[in-house]
Parts: C-alpha cells; sequence; structure tokens
C-alpha cells in the first residue's frame, strides 16, 4: 500500500491527463477538450459513502463551476493509509462539440496521516483561484487534529442538518465565523425559495407599511426540536420585523425536520407561505392564493447556489449570528 | 410611502417584479406564440413573476380565454427551449391567461380594453401596473400608441404603463422621427421600450463584463494597440417565409442599422460611471454620434450592397434571391451589406471598423475580431524560397456572440522542435460550456428587465436616430444607382469580391470566421 502523496507526481499525472484526453479527442474530433477552472473544492469525508456520493455530486457541480476538485477521504479506523490518484471527468454539453472536463484527486487517508495531506493538498490547490471546503461529515469540523485542513481553505461549506445537536452546531460554526472562515450551511440555502416567497409579500406597499405593526410570526415545523433551519428562519425574521413575537410550533413526529409553514399577522391582515404536497409552496396573502414550484432542494442544487455566491454573504452572517439564541426556544 | 424590501437577499434571489398585466397586441402572431408566451411561462417556470401577473391577449381573432389558454400551452409546449413542461404549473399560470379581441384601428376597442384591463386586475391583484407589447406591423406602432392614448391607458396615476415596440424603428429616417412624435404624443420617453434582442443575448452583455470586469484590456483597448475590427453577422440560410418584410428593408436596415451599430457601440463605448440604465445608454448613444458619416461621393468607396445568386451548395441547387417564391425578379435588395465605419473620438481615431453581414453565407455565424497591431520589430523570420517569412502573427481577439458563444484570444507559439518558428494558437474560453448551466432567452432578459423598468438593454430615440443618420446616406446613395450589379454573389460564399476589395484598400483582408 502505498504511503506517501507527491504533490509534484500527481500534477505530472494531471499534466499528462490533460494530454491524454487531447489525444484521444481529437482522435475523434478536431474541437479538442477545454479545460476549465474557476476554484479549488476541496470535498472532505470520513466515510466511504459519503465520499461516493460526493464525488458524484461534484461531478455534477463543476459542470457549473468548473475547477479542480480535491477528494479527501478520511478513514477513521484501520490501517494507516495515504494514497492518491487522479483522474478526469468529462462530458459533452448539449449542442456542443467540445468536450469540457474537469479534474479530480482522490486522496485516501487514514486520520492519523492528516498532516501528510495538509502538506500534499498545499501543493495541489490550483495558484490565485478560491478554495473552497464542502465537509460532507461535518463533525470533521469539530475535531482538533482537523483545525489544519481548515487553513487551506477561505469559504467552508457544511450542511448542518446533518448535526444532531442544533446548539453546538450554530456554535461552532459561529465560533468559525468569528475566526474569519467564510462559512456557508446548506440548511440555510434550503429556507432560499421560503424566504423569497415571504420576500414577495412584502412587495405590496401595504405590506410594507405594515412592518412595524406586525406583532405575531409563527413558524411551524416538523421536527420535536428546532433545528438549524428553523433558528435562521427565526433570526432573519426577528430581525426584520422588531415588534413580533416568533412562536414556534413543532411537528408530530420526529421526522423530516425542518420548516413547515410561516405565518405573519398584524391585526386583520395575514400572510402565510406553507409546504405543500406535490413539491409546492402555498402562499396566501389577505386570503389571495398562489403556489410556487419548489426548486429541487437536492445537496447539489444547495452547493451550486452557495458556490454562486463569491464573496461575503452579509444577510447569512447575521441570520447566524442571531440564530443561536433560538436553539433553545420552547416550542408550543 | 414605505421604504425598500427589508426581506430582499439580491445575491440570492432575482430581482423582483412588481405585480403587473402583459397585454400582447398581436396575440395570435407568431412572435406571440414562439417567443413572448413560452419566455414568460419559463419566467413563471423560474419562479420570476410575481403572484400578481396576467396576460391579456389582443387581436383582432375572436377568442375565449379558454381557447387562449389551450392555444397558448400547445405553443408554450411546441416552443419552450431546454425546459421541461409541468402540467400543473401551467394550469397556475393559465388561470393568468385572458384574450380581448379587438381591432388597433377601432377607438371603440382601447375602450375596451380599459375595461377588461380593470376587471383583469381586480381579479389578478395587478396593482394597475401594465406593460403593453406591439406584437403588430410596424405600421401599426402609431395608431395603438395613440388609441392607447385616447382612451387613458398611457397614463400612470393607477401604477406604472410601459410600451415595447420591435425593430425596426422606421424604415428610414425621416419615418424614425414621425414614428417617434407620434409614440412621445402619449408616451413619455422613459415609458418606451425599444427592443434590440441582440442586446438581451447574453453574450451580448457579456462583452460588457468582459471589458470593464478586466481592467487588464482597458489599456489596449484603442488605436495604438488595434488595428482594426471587424464585425460578421452571417446567417447561412436565405429570407425564408420573411420575404415580404426583407425585400423592402435588406442586410443594411435589417441588421446594420439596429443590432450591429449596437453592438459595435458596446464593443467601443467609453465605461459608464455606474451600471444603470441612463449611464449605459448615454455611453452607447455619446459612441454612435461618434461615427463619422460618410459623404455620398464617399459611400461606394466604403460600403458594399449585395445580392445572392444562384448556386449549389454541397450538391444542392439553391436559388437566387430574385428566384425566391413571392420575391420580385427585378429586386434590388441587398441580401449582403458591408461597410467601413470610423469612430471620431481620441480613444478610436482612424482605426477602421468593418460590418458584414448577409443572407445565404458558408455558415451561421455572429462574432467580433478585434486584430491587434503587430509587432513594431519582429525577431522570428524564416526563410522561405530566399525571402524572409515572418513567423509572428498579429493578435486576434475574438467575442463569438453566436452559436458558440466565448472569447478565443489568438497569439503566437514556438513550433515545437529545432529552429524558432512560431506558429499561431487559439486560446479559448466557450461560454455555454465553461458553465454548463442554461442561459435566458434573449426575451426572457428583455421582457423581464421590461417588467422590472429597467432599461439598460433596451434603444433610446436618441441612439435610433443617431444610427439612421450613419445609415441613411448609404441608402440613398444605393438608391440612386442607375446600374443593377445584382446578383454578385453565388449563395454559400462570403460575398461580393468588392467586399474584400473594400478591405483590401486599407491593406487588410476579411478573416475567415
Amino acid at each position: 500500500m502505498a504511503t506517501a502523496v507527491q504533490p509534484e507526481k500527481i500534477l505530472k499525472e494531471l499534466a499528462n491527463l490533460w494530454v491524454d484526453l487531447a489525444k484521444e479527442d481529437s482522435a475523434k474530433s478536431a474541437n479538442g477538450v477545454i479545460r476549465a477552472c474557476s476554484m479549488t473544492l476541496l470535498i472532505a469525508s470520513a466515510s466511504e459513502e459519503d465520499a461516493e456520493s460526493a464525488a458524484e455530486t461534484a461531478a455534477e457541480l463543476l459542470r457549473a463551476h468548473p475547477g479542480r476538485a480535491i477528494s479527501l477521504r478520511f478513514q477513521t479506523s484501520g490501517e494507516s493509509v495515504l494514497e492518491s490518484r487522479v483522474f478526469a471527468r468529462c462530458w459533452m454539453p448539449y449542442g456542443q462539440r467540445q468536450q469540457l472536463c474537469s479534474e479530480q484527486i482522490e486522496i485516501s487517508a487514514s486520520m492519523d496521516r492528516l498532516a501528510d495531506v495538509y502538506a500534499a493538498v498545499l501543493g495541489i490547490t490550483v495558484p490565485d483561484l478560491p478554495v473552497v471546503l464542502w465537509t460532507t461529515t461535518p463533525s470533521l469540523l469539530f475535531r482538533p487534529e482537523f483545525a489544519e485542513m481548515l487553513m487551506l481553505a477561505r469559504t467552508v461549506i457544511i450542511d448542518t442538518a446533518k448535526l444532531p445537536d442544533t446548539c453546538l452546531a450554530l456554535t461552532r460554526v459561529n465560533e468559525l465565523f468569528q475566526q474569519g472562515w467564510r462559512m456557508k450551511d446548506l440548511n440555510w440555502s434550503r429556507l432560499t425559495v421560503w424566504r423569497e416567497a415571504i420576500a414577495h409579500v412584502f412587495e405590496h406597499d401595504s405590506w410594507r407599511e405594515l412592518i412595524p405593526l406586525i406583532d405575531a410570526v409563527t413558524i411551524s415545523h416538523r421536527g420535536t426540536t428546532l433545528s438549524t433551519d428553523v433558528c435562521y428562519m427565526a433570526a432573519w425574521l426577528g430581525a426584520r420585523l422588531p415588534a413580533a413575537k416568533i412562536i414556534f410550533i413543532n411537528g408530530a413526529e420526529n421526522v423530516d425536520e425542518g420548516v413547515q409553514s410561516v405565518s405573519i399577522a398584524a391585526g386583520v391582515r395575514h400572510a402565510s407561505v406553507s409546504s405543500s404536497e406535490s413539491g409546492r409552496l402555498a402562499i396566501d396573502v389577505d386570503g389571495k392564493q398562489h403556489q410556487v414550484l419548489m426548486p429541487p432542494q437536492t445537496e447539489q442544487a444547495l452547493l451550486h447556489e452557495e458556490l454562486s455566491i463569491a464573496g461575503r454573504d452579509p444577510i447569512f452572517e447575521q441570520a447566524l449570528t442571531g440564530a443561536a439564541k433560538y436553539s433553545g426556544a420552547p416550542n408550543v | 410611502m414605505p421604504g425598500d424590501n427589508p426581506f430582499l437577499d439580491p445575491q440570492r434571489f432575482e430581482r423582483r417584479i412588481e405585480p403587473c398585466v402583459v397585454v400582447i397586441f398581436g396575440a395570435s402572431g407568431d412572435l406571440a406564440k414562439r417567443k413572448l408566451v413560452p419566455a414568460l411561462y419559463r419566467l413563471a417556470y423560474e419562479r420570476r413573476l410575481p403572484p400578481g401577473f396576467a396576460i391579456l391577449g389582443v387581436s383582432r381573432t375572436p377568442l375565449s380565454d379558454d381557447d387562449f389558454r389551450a392555444k397558448m400551452k400547445e405553443s408554450v409546449q411546441k416552443y419552450l427551449e431546454n425546459s421541461p413542461f409541468d402540467e400543473s404549473l401551467w394550469n397556475e399560470f393559465a388561470r393568468g391567461l385572458f384574450y380581448e379581441a379587438g381591432d388597433i384601428g377601432n377607438t371603440a376597442s382601447f375602450v375596451e380594453l380599459g375595461k377588461r384591463l380593470d376587471a383583469v386586475a381586480a381579479e389578478r391583484n395587478t396593482s394597475g401596473n401594465v406593460l403593453f407589447y406591439l406584437s403588430t406591423q410596424p405600421s401599426q406602432y402609431g395608431p395603438a400608441a395613440a388609441g392607447l392614448g385616447k382612451a387613458g391607458l398611457a397614463k400612470q396615476d393607477k401604477g406604472w404603463r410601459r410600451l415595447i415596440i420591435e425593430k425596426p424603428f422606421g424604415h428610414d429616417q425621416q419615418s424614425a422621427r414621425e414614428l417617434e412624435v407620434s409614440l412621445h404624443e402619449f408616451f413619455a420617453e422613459n415609458q418606451l421600450y425599444r427592443i434590440d434582442h441582440y442586446l438581451g443575448k447574453e453574450t451580448v452583455q457579456n462583452i460588457l463584463a468582459f471589458r470593464f470586469g478586466n481592467p487588464i484590456f482597458e489599456p489596449l483597448w484603442n488605436r495604438n494597440y488595434i488595428n482594426h475590427v471587424q464585425i460578421t453577422a452571417a446567417e447561412s440560410i436565405g429570407v425564408e417565409d420573411r420575404i415580404q418584410y426583407y425585400q423592402d428593408a435588406g442586410a443594411l436596415r435589417d441588421m446594420i442599422q439596429n443590432h450591429l451599430l449596437q453592438v459595435m457601440a458596446t464593443v467601443t463605448m467609453e465605461p459608464s460611471a455606474v451600471f444603470e440604465a441612463t449611464a449605459v445608454r448615454d455611453e452607447r448613444a455619446k459612441l454612435l454620434r461618434s461615427i463619422r458619416i460618410w459623404k455620398p461621393e464617399e459611400v461606394m468607396e466604403n460600403t458594399v450592397a449585395g445580392q445572392y445568386g444562384p448556386a449549389s451548395i454541397a450538391g444542392q441547387n439553391v436559388v437566387g434571391f430574385r428566384q425566391e417564391p413571392k420575391a420580385d425578379p427585378k429586386a434590388k435588395t441587398d441580401t449582403f451589406a458591408a461597410a467601413t465605419f470610423f469612430v471620431e473620438n481620441w480613444r478610436w481615431a482612424d482605426v477602421p471598423f468593418y460590418i458584414r453581414t448577409g443572407k445565404r453565407m458558408p455558415k451561421r455565424v455572429t462574432d467580433i475580431a478585434i486584430r491587434f497591431n503587430s509587432v513594431p520589430h519582429s525577431l522570428f523570420k524564416t526563410m522561405s524560397d530566399g525571402e524572409q517569412i515572418e513567423t509572428a502573427r498579429p493578435n486576434v481577439l475574438v467575442l463569438r456572440i453566436q452559436p458558440e458563444e466565448g472569447i478565443s484570444l489568438r497569439f503566437s507559439s514556438k513550433q515545437p522542435g529545432a529552429g524558432m518558428t512560431l506558429r499561431p494558437v487559439s486560446m479559448d474560453f466557450n461560454y455555454g460550456s465553461s458553465f454548463g448551466v442554461r442561459t435566458p432567452a434573449a426575451y426572457e432578459t428583455l421582457l423581464l428587465d421590461a417588467m422590472l423598468g429597467d432599461a439598460t438593454l433596451y434603444t433610446r430615440q436618441d441612439m435610433v436616430e443617431a444610427s439612421w443618420s450613419v445609415v441613411q446616406p448609404i441608402l440613398d446613395t444605393w438608391a440612386a444607382r442607375a446600374d443593377d450589379p445584382f446578383p454578385n454573389y453565388d449563395a454559400g460564399t462570403w460575398g461580393p469580391k468588392a467586399s474584400d476589395e473594400m478591405l483590401a484598400r486599407r491593406g487588410h483582408t476579411w478573416r475567415v470566421p
């Protein structure tokens, strides 16, 4: 079993890979392959199953966000391992004559080789372009020995829905944010369609005039405890509706956590957004009803949304810092 | 008045449209069926339309709302591009579709339209905002605007009122001014949206991103480094079913007066202080006013009109323009037009801009090629037959608009092996495949912008007039020539010889796109 990963060797293998791809392609057509790169995407996983699924997701994601994907597969038990391989994922975009390829590097390592992984990755990130770390195993971020790996990236994407303890999740994500990382949470991205629908309600002048008078917001959720998305929603609404009391109504079963409906009331005026069957959001504004299609909330779609925001995300940052106070709020 | 909406998240949400009704005149026509309603449905699919939204189709044909909905459903299913058709979303969308039979020439129709608009506004909660789209013959623009105005439908007391018209904006300079007068009688300039769908293309917008988002090019973007610019918009097809319009219009009016001069302005304009409609359009307009206007005696040297004749293309016989069905056998229509333009300002003085467009050319392509100067002193020469051959070729930056949108840069590289021979290589950025995501169709972008009140990608009256000022002397000179040079190029070729000669006079040649 290989026990060393040399950046120079990986880069050489990558270079050879591109030469081979170009040769293969020119044998088929004269149009060649296109190499596009906008970032390095580090994907950290602590289970083989997660890693496989993340690699598939990354392959799809790289179509819209071309870059070098480095898949880090950490083995938390077993013998000491450190090995790597390089490969490319290519596809022919619809109606095009040129293949588009993105390179992927896979590094498998046991946790005792983290320092070696860090050194190797340091040498193979794409120069001058952003490095984004997406971990499919968010608990990795909590491990002290992972701290050095974090230093590789400026942006960190996690999905706090995968963490059982909402309070701990929000605390840890907040800590990293305060330490200077640009944090992104897929459980915040899940709220976009909801927030957009609520924003729509306030497009009407009459509803904007009501903002200081809105005294109650009710968030119904599915789980028996508040998940991070419910806390984010509360923080986001709370920051914009200063007079509103936020009430949480929990679901009957501890399945499918997440927001189920949001109701906003100001005297006799009422608006609500709720998830309906068949993947739609039902919007009711003063008795007038309307439905919108829920976009797919696959991991790929959520990541796409987060990667589309290149700089800071002050609205999320505000919700993140405000969410912690709701994590222990009582349910009705 | 309440302030801004604090719930918006511009980094994640698309720009919001206020509740409104889109009134389409000519709702049973081709444009409405093929482009407009599919584009609006697509916007609904993308969740871009507000809950208070409706479409009111207007046309002479008597139809019920349900008939109209059925027809539009068929069209959307047929013409929707790169998108799935969602039956339940359609049902939701179709609830906002209405139809009113009416005749633009009949004053009473506009009174009825006003009543119907009130009813639709109440039913759909559209807040009195109306976007009128004239998908009609250009000759109807004036009467339609007058009808709307006289019925009080242009007044903005209950909500905004906007009017979209499609090119051509006049047949010549005079008729463009007459159109302006008739439109302005009831609509203010900021209510008018003149569509130039070229400006809605993602890659034309990308020219602005490329130029003003990448400071490395700015120092090179002037007469000191750029030798000349070639803009090509070629169609491989003939006139097809547009013969009636095209026979009178011709290539110069159809393409250069509007689309290609706008593209040229986008490539050459100064950066605006902000990316806002007025600022960007001011710069475009300023550039268009800076284009040198040819005197009649200069026109023939600097422009070329062409018309395709019959030929065999890939073993298939293709008729000439004059043999096309319903064509006048003596038509003097220019199916090809090429022109040399100069921009009279400090940045571009003496840099030729060559523009050509035509039907029945070897392929469909639209691109802009910026040819940089040659190296001032060459080190890399090779001997051939006793002659020293320069091997370094000038850099060419190509901005491709269609079909494969992207940017490529030609530069010189050493030929592998012994010696120092250079060969040109191309560094290629393919817009569509680099970002493997769907780009919105031009009509989606432009309809959305009009509903948002963003006129950045729309043409303004002063731009229309400036373009006509450039084109009118050419049209007049061409119309006055006594001889009949047509046909003067074979279908399937890059145009008449005179077009090559026009460039040769300045030591240049057309590139093959």
